[in-house]
């Protein structure tokens, strides 16, 4: 008695060890082959948000898909100088109305005057050689869509009246007579009537009724 | 008694102790079995594509931007807000454009009006006058480097963000405490905090978020919406992996830079035309 006595702390404290090792390290595998199957199909956790990220709704469709519908003025677009620029640049984000034509109320709004501007008013950075234009001078700023279309290189060039330079009326010494204005801050009317016939201001402010 | 008792004691332990490894294995197996279909459906709900359609390692994105061609027309930076839910907030940018005007004496403006999403005014502010109309000025697109050794990864106490395989930077939003650690690690002012608001990222308010090279786009074949609406070419994205990528050639050219190079953190966007260097 007094011999098993004294060797049983140390049997306990084997036997102990060994089940405490024994249940750790299968608990483990089992916990570890759980997580495994838990997340097979999506990876481990960083790329199971990866994948979330990856669902996130598309806003803009796919370049190109609008041909599929809008054939004719894909194909208008495709020769003029916004060939390489996809309709979504101006016209917003369409994949609500690509995958359900039905949605329409993105697809009808045409795009503001304004957004011509953002690209073609003359800003200091734009690199030599982009069109832009002053807008602050240019003929009906702001009517952009007047004149010229973005679908084609059709620009419709304001009238050119080719003047007789037979009386030479004041006007002329700083409007130049091929018909284009040349300083169009406004100032009070002139009355010579050689110009003023003509150019007397319209109802759009800028020129007189009959040209 | 006295000596049997204890033997018993220790048969019972060892039995209990025997019985706790099934016991714990079954009720890991069954929760596992219970919770795996439950969240597999949750999964399908949402419009994920195929888990498996892309793999990550084959691709390594990367990003050109052209500072010659940019016109700071900023419909990149609209795109961007369009496309990833970005909050309207001139602050939060995931891509934003900056004027960098160089004045006679050398020194450089530097300007990116509510990011340049309404574009820029006609000429560069000068408050000084010096050098005004002489000064040389460019726009520079700018997004997340998408570092190869990113600082914003290595600082963030909780691993919410992290590197994916095919080289982009991402947000656990679920993770992410919103310490803000990551954006004052950041050497390219890339990161914001998310306000409060109706689009969050994983519906969390407060966690920080970035460019995600639109992850959602390019593990579907699409490109970035910034890079498909600039229309100019400015901004061009690609595969390294893939030798058609218009990217492999544009980076065989000796005039491209990396943004801050000192910094040690290998980013994946490159720049063409960049001439001056910005904080």
């Amino acid at each position: 008695m007094a011999r098993r006595s004294l060797h049983r702390p140390s049997a306990r404290l084997v036997a102990l060890s060994v089940i405490t090792v024994a249940v750790l390290s299968v608990g483990i595998l089992v916990v570890g082959v759980a997580a495994a199957t838990f997340y097979g199909e999506y990876g481990l956790h960083p790329e199971k948000n990866a994948r979330e990220w990856a669902g996130h709704e598309l806003a803009y469709a796919a370049p190109g898909i609008c041909q599929d519908c809008h054939a004719a003025e894909y194909g208008r677009q495709a020769t003029s100088q916004h060939h390489a620029i996809g309709c979504q640049s101006c016209h917003g984000p369409l994949e609500a109305h690509a995958t359900d034509p039905e949605v329409t109320e993105l697809a009808l709004q045409a795009p503001e005057a304004g957004i011509c501007a953002q690209c073609h008013a003359a800003t200091s950075g734009r690199p030599v050689g982009f069109p832009q234009v002053d807008l602050s001078t240019h003929f009906r700023s702001g009517e952009c869509r007047a004149c010229h279309d973005a679908h084609s290189t059709a620009v419709v060039r304001p009238p050119v009246v080719s003047h007789p330079l037979v009386k030479l009326p004041a006007c002329v010494t700083c409007h130049k007579p091929e018909g284009l204005k040349e300083l169009p801050t406004g100032h009070e009317e002139a009355d010579d009537p050689v110009c003023m016939g003509c150019h007397a201001a319209g109802a759009d402010g800028l020129h007189g009724a009959s040209r | 008694m006295n000596g049997t008792s204890p033997v018993l004691s220790r048969r019972t332990l060892l039995k209990a102790g025997l019985l706790t490894v099934p016991v714990l294995a079954g009720g890991r197996m069954l929760s596992a079995c219970l919770s795996s279909p439950a969240d597999a459906s949750a999964m399908a709900a949402e419009p994920l594509p195929e888990p498996l359609a892309y793999d990550p390692s084959a691709h390594a994105w990367v990003f050109v931007c052209d500072a010659t061609k940019c016109i700071g027309c900023g419909f990149c930076v609209e795109a961007c807000k369009a496309e990833n839910d970005v909050p309207i907030e001139p602050e939060c940018n995931r891509t934003w454009v900056e004027r960098h005007t160089i004045a006679e004496d050398g020194s450089v403006v530097v300007e990116s009006p509510h990011g340049g999403i309404d574009g820029f005014p006609p000429a560069s502010p000068r408050e000084d006058g010096v050098g005004a109309r002489a000064g040389e000025a460019y726009f520079v697109p700018r997004l997340c480097m998408q570092c190869d050794a990113p600082p914003c990864v290595s600082v963030c106490p909780v691993s919410a963000t992290y590197k994916t395989e095919d080289g982009v930077v991402l947000v656990d939003a679920s993770k992410c405490i919103g310490c803000g650690y990551c954006i004052v690690a950041c050497p390219y002012g890339a990161r914001y905090i998310v306000p409060a608001g109706e689009d969050l990222p994983g519906g969390y308010p407060g966690v920080a978020d970035k460019c995600t090279f639109c992850y959602h786009r390019t593990t579907n074949g699409l490109g970035p919406a910034c890079a498909q609406v600039c229309p100019v070419g400015a901004r061009t994205f690609g595969d390294l992996n893939d030798p058609s990528s218009p990217v492999v050639e544009l980076l065989q050219d000796p005039r491209i830079r990396i943004m801050k190079p000192e910094q040690g953190t290998e980013p994946r966007v490159y720049y063409l035309g960049l001439e001056s260097e910005v904080s």
